[in-house]
């Protein structure tokens, strides 16, 4: 659609730059920051002149424009590359007007420079109504349709395959308690669903019987109306294919795809990418990443977790792998725990060489659905157990005279994991392993339903750049996005992150959460500067 | 598992980590496997840059590869040190391009290069890891960890 006309040519001014990106309802908190990290990944800054978490209609621009020596050529391109990329945005449309009334809108649209109209002057063409939390009859749309006969366009009218496409949106005010309750009998029901947010109910979905129901809320009347064209698509199809409930090789546990592929986007995972999800299991977040572009590694303790039931990769995320094609951007799967990672640490092992992931992405096991677990045997002897929790003990174990772990069906025996511990080690092994500006996106839980809050780990050397929130009936969970400050952790600050609490955040925001971390380091940086006059006049430092 | 790994893994042990002798990890019995994937230019660009050339030596050597490996790491034709630098070669290396026959030649021993059955040894320690139809375990015993 679209592709076969001059699209670039109203919009090469700066006047009438602004473009609405239509967005799913679905993990509304999500939306922005996909947009704002696919802008990254582009190249291009991306303002917002509207956004609302309520509203699946947000306005930006782009600005600051793109160095001239970039390849995007102009706003059009620009806005349709980050929306090419994006799962939850549904497509991209050039802003002509937004109005609170079809008498203001017309008035603005009247008002707009004829040479707008100049490339679609002999294009075919469609008009769609498209009301959200509303809906129009037919006769109702005609008549909005209707409105716009003054524009200049000559073109033959086809609703197939039609060169533009010029849509009008409404948004509707949120459904009231009462006039939910008002429909909520047989079909009404269905109609207050396909009005809002349920988007899984296609609007063909909706009979006669809904449409007269819905005529009992005929008094309602959009509160926003926007003029756009369409001009490009989103990638929104990847969460149908990459719907488990087709997926070869799941678990129960497995992240659903559109929420792994948002993290892996949010990581700027990308063609050219090395990435990492060292609590791999049936390797959801690699798919994700592969299918984004990466290349992609993963590991876990278990290896039986992405191998299935072979021994082998075959049965197991291979299948997956080779389901969509991306067995090319398959790295390597190996058996191993972080805690003991034979991952390359930079400042830690012997080789001198870089950091070398690009980023890691990870729904690590808390311990909420499954035990969790880390190397190493589990209590037995109170005298083998030193301070932090690990177990001493001399040499192998010997079963009928041979080392057990030498023994082909070793299974190496777990010990409990405390959560502050496995929070920090994958917050040092991100400091260790990501290049300067890669990034960490993992998942935690917020609260149970036993209303415990759990704090969010900060680092020195890492920026929270998004904090998302995903909401369950009994808990919900966030998925925090770090990056990378350039520059290498001395062997002083590494000592001194030793000692403290890193999950001591309060707040919610990235920007909030950002603001202690600074507060709470800047107390730490000031003693490690002066270590010689260790007076306590840094309260934020807590020593753990 | 692909050479290119094999060049970010060290042994598992703590107290290895910072012996010179624990990295590289040794091949021992390797069985190795040649499994082209498509060419990708802009990752092996991407990751050269993290290689440490002298392990990957080590490697392409043990197991007799040797020839398949530029006897320097090409990224390092494209940056000058910037203190001893005459604005010629400045220029010079920024116009620097690793050819795409280069390229294609790491590619090939990174990527399409695996170990499918076999060890890795650590040179510290002697701890063997052993790799079966490709995937390599690294879990430690108890009295290592
Ligand atoms: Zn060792």
């Amino acid at each position: 659609m679209g592709s076969a006309s001059p699209t670039t040519g109203s919009a090469t001014g700066s006047t009438y730059s602004a473009y609405l990106i239509r967005l799913t309802q679905s993990h509304s908190s999500f939306r922005r920051p996909e947009l704002e990290a696919l802008a990254i990944k582009a190249g291009v800054g991306l303002s917002f002149l509207s956004y609302d978490d309520n509203s699946p209609y947000c306005i930006v621009r782009i600005s600051p424009k793109p160095p001239s020596d970039t390849t995007l050529v102009n706003d059009h391109d620009a806005v349709r590359s980050i929306v090419a990329q994006s799962i939850l945005a549904k497509g991209v449309y050039e802003l002509y007007a937004v109005a609170p009334t079809y008498e203001e809108l017309h008035s603005q649209v009247r008002g707009l420079p004829a040479e707008i109209w100049q490339p679609f002057k002999h294009v075919s063409f469609k008009f769609l109504v498209d009301a959200f939390c509303g809906k129009r009859s037919i006769p109702e749309q005609r008549e909005i349709i209707e409105g716009f006969s003054y524009l200049p366009l000559k073109g033959s009218i086809s609703l197939k395959n039609p060169e533009e496409e010029f849509v009008v949106f409404e948004e509707w005010d949120l459904l009231t308690p009462e006039q939910h309750a008002a429909l909520n009998i047989g079909t009404g029901f269905r109609v207050a669903q396909s009005l809002c947010n349920a988007e899984n109910i296609a609007e063909q979905d909706a009979t006669a019987g809904d449409i007269a129901a819905a005529a009992l809320i005929s008094d309602r009347k959009p509160k926003r109306i926007f003029f756009t064209r369409y001009i490009g698509p989103s990638q929104r199809n990847l969460i149908v294919k990459h719907d488990l409930k087709k997926r070869p090789y799941i678990s129960t546990t497995s992240m659903d795809a559109e929420l792994a592929l948002i993290t892996a986007s949010l990581a700027l995972a990308a063609p050219g990418k090395l990435f990492l999800d060292p609590f791999t299991g049936t390797g959801g977040f690699m798919i994700a990443a592969a299918e984004l572009g990466a290349v992609v590694l993963g590991s876990d303790i278990d290896g039986r977790s992405f191998r299935g039931k072979g021994t082998g990769l075959t049965k197991g995320i291979g299948a997956n792998l080779k389901r969509y094609k991306l067995t090319d951007r398959f790295g390597d799967c190996l058996t191993s725990d972080l805690t003991n990672t034979p991952f390359r640490l930079r400042g830690l092992d012997s080789s001198k060489s870089s950091r070398w992931l690009d980023g890691i992405i990870c729904d690590p096991p808390y311990g909420i659905r499954e035990g969790l677990k880390v190397l190493g045997r589990r209590l037995q002897d109170p005298d083998e157990v030193k301070a932090d929790g690990r177990v001493i003990h001399e040499g192998p174990y010997y079963v009928d005279g041979v080392a057990s772990h030498t023994l082909p069906d070793f299974i190496a025996p777990k010990r409990p994991y405390s959560f502050d511990a496995m929070l920090s080690d994958i917050l040092d092994f991100a400091t260790r392993t990501l290049v300067d500006c890669g990034r960490l996106a993992f998942w935690m839980p917020v609260a149970n339903d036993s209303d415990e809050e759990f704090p969010v780990p900060i680092h020195p050397m890492l920026e929270i750049r998004h904090s998302c929130i995903q909401v369950f009936n009994k808990w919900s969970r966030r998925l925090l996005v770090y990056e990378r400050i350039p520059g290498e952790v001395s062997d002083d600050l590494a000592e001194q992150i030793k000692g403290l609490k890193v999950s001591q955040a309060a707040g919610r925001k990235a920007d909030e959460l950002n603001q202690f971390r600074r507060m709470y380091f800047r107390g730490f940086h000031v003693e490690a500067d002066s270590a010689v006059e260790k007076a306590g006049h840094s309260p934020e430092i807590q020593h753990g | 598992m692909k050479l290119l790994t094999v060049n970010f893994l060290t042994c598992a042990v703590k107290t290895c980590k910072t012996s010179s002798e624990s990295y590289p990890l040794h091949f021992r019995d390797a069985q190795l496997e040649q499994n082209p994937q498509t060419f990708n230019p802009l990752f092996i660009r991407n990751i050269l840059s993290r290689l440490d050339w002298s392990a990957l030596t080590t490697t392409a050597n043990e197991l007799g590869l040797t020839a398949m490996l530029p006897d320097h790491n090409p990224a390092d034709d494209m940056m000058v040190d910037s203190e001893g630098a005459t604005e010629e070669e400045k220029n010079r290396a920024k116009d620097n391009v690793i050819s795409e026959e280069v390229l294609k030649k790491l590619h090939t021993f990174l990527v399409d290069t695996a170990v499918i059955e076999g060890k890795l040894v650590c040179g510290n320690c002697g701890f063997e890891y052993p790799i079966k139809e490709g995937v390599g375990n690294f879990l430690l015993p108890p009295h290592l960890v």
